[in-house]
């Protein structure tokens, strides 16, 4: 019994470590990329507005 | 010989903020994050003391690096900007884009830190001198980006905000050193301490150079695009008052007639 709980314990223990450690990389993919698909949509939106020739990369 | 029918017939495309350039950093950049996420979460070691918390790290510190990158880049355009004689508002857009991600970078630090700290001291936060100087420093960003958004012309936008650039970067060496400074409970450097000695196992090494490179990329292809869709923002609104005026000419004209 006590050998069980320790077992149960452990595997606990490491799927929250776990859902710590992919949830840090969830959180840093989702934050950097939610502000990238952002910036594009904006870009695109604001591309309509601007003709080409005023921007000075093309 | 085609025939013009009204369905052949469409409004120009205009081009957005991409280039064959912002493609290609684009294309690397996933790549890189793909090999990060296979180094940090599968072929990486865990850490004999820390264990599999260290996998954090990858991102953690990578992310860090980039929002002072980030932020140094928002200080020399903001001194180019101050010093240069054309005053350039090019300049001053990229430092606004680039202290926009280094905030992102930052917030990102601060999360996988407090989920780092729940692991390894069992609190997510501790006012600890190393963390409260980075969150001094975010907030100090935060305000940055407040004062670019308050009213006045864009030479006056661009002054403020370098002025205020070049004297918020002079929080990072406090963040830095910090753990020097102050009894920290954060760890010191690990890798580019004071003696330069890299105490990180190889392949930890590794993963860790991964992410310095791929969010190096990622730096290098927010910026060309924030930027640009900053300048987009400036032109925009150009044209909206340029059509205002337009319009108030034509109405006092009516008028006077």
């Amino acid at each position: 019994m006590q050998r069980l709980r320790l077992v149960v314990q452990k595997v606990v223990q490491t799927v929250s470590d776990a859902g710590f450690i992919i949830g840090s990389y969830l959180i840093t993919l989702g934050a950097i990329g939610a502000f990238a698909i952002r910036t594009i949509r904006l870009g695109r939106k604001l591309a309509n507005e601007v003709p080409d020739e005023e921007k000075p990369w093309l | 010989m085609t025939t013009i029918t009204p369905q052949t017939i469409q409004a120009p495309r205009h081009r957005g903020t991409g280039t064959r350039a912002t493609r290609v950093v684009g294309i690397a950049t996933i790549i890189m994050i793909g090999w990060l996420a296979v180094f940090g979460l599968v072929i990486s070691p865990a850490d004999r003391d820390q264990g599999d918390s260290v996998r954090i790290m990858y991102v953690h510190v990578p992310s860090v690096w980039l929002a002072y990158l980030a932020f140094i880049v928002t200080a020399v355009c903001s001194a180019i900007h101050l010093i240069g004689k054309r005053h350039s508002l090019g300049v001053d857009r990229v430092a606004g884009a680039s202290a926009e991600i280094g905030v992102v970078f930052m917030a990102v630090t601060l999360v996988t830190g407090m989920l780092w700290g729940r692991i390894t001291w069992g609190v997510y936060w501790q006012w600890d001198a190393r963390l409260t100087t980075t969150a001094l420093l975010f907030v100090s960003y935060i305000g940055y980006l407040a004062v670019r958004g308050l009213e006045g012309t864009r030479e006056q936008r661009a002054r403020r905000s370098a002025v205020i650039g070049l004297l918020v970067v002079l929080e990072i060496p406090l963040v830095h050193w910090s753990v020097r400074l102050w009894r920290s409970l954060h760890q010191e450097a690990t890798v580019l301490g004071t003696d330069l000695d890299v105490s990180l196992d190889g392949l930890m090494l590794f993963s860790l150079f991964v992410g310095v490179v791929a969010f190096t990329l990622l730096f290098i292809w927010l910026v060309l695009h924030r930027s640009r869709t900053l300048t987009m923002i400036d032109l925009s609104g150009d044209r909206d008052l340029d059509a205002a005026l337009a319009s108030r000419r034509a109405e006092g004209g009516a008028d006077r007639v």
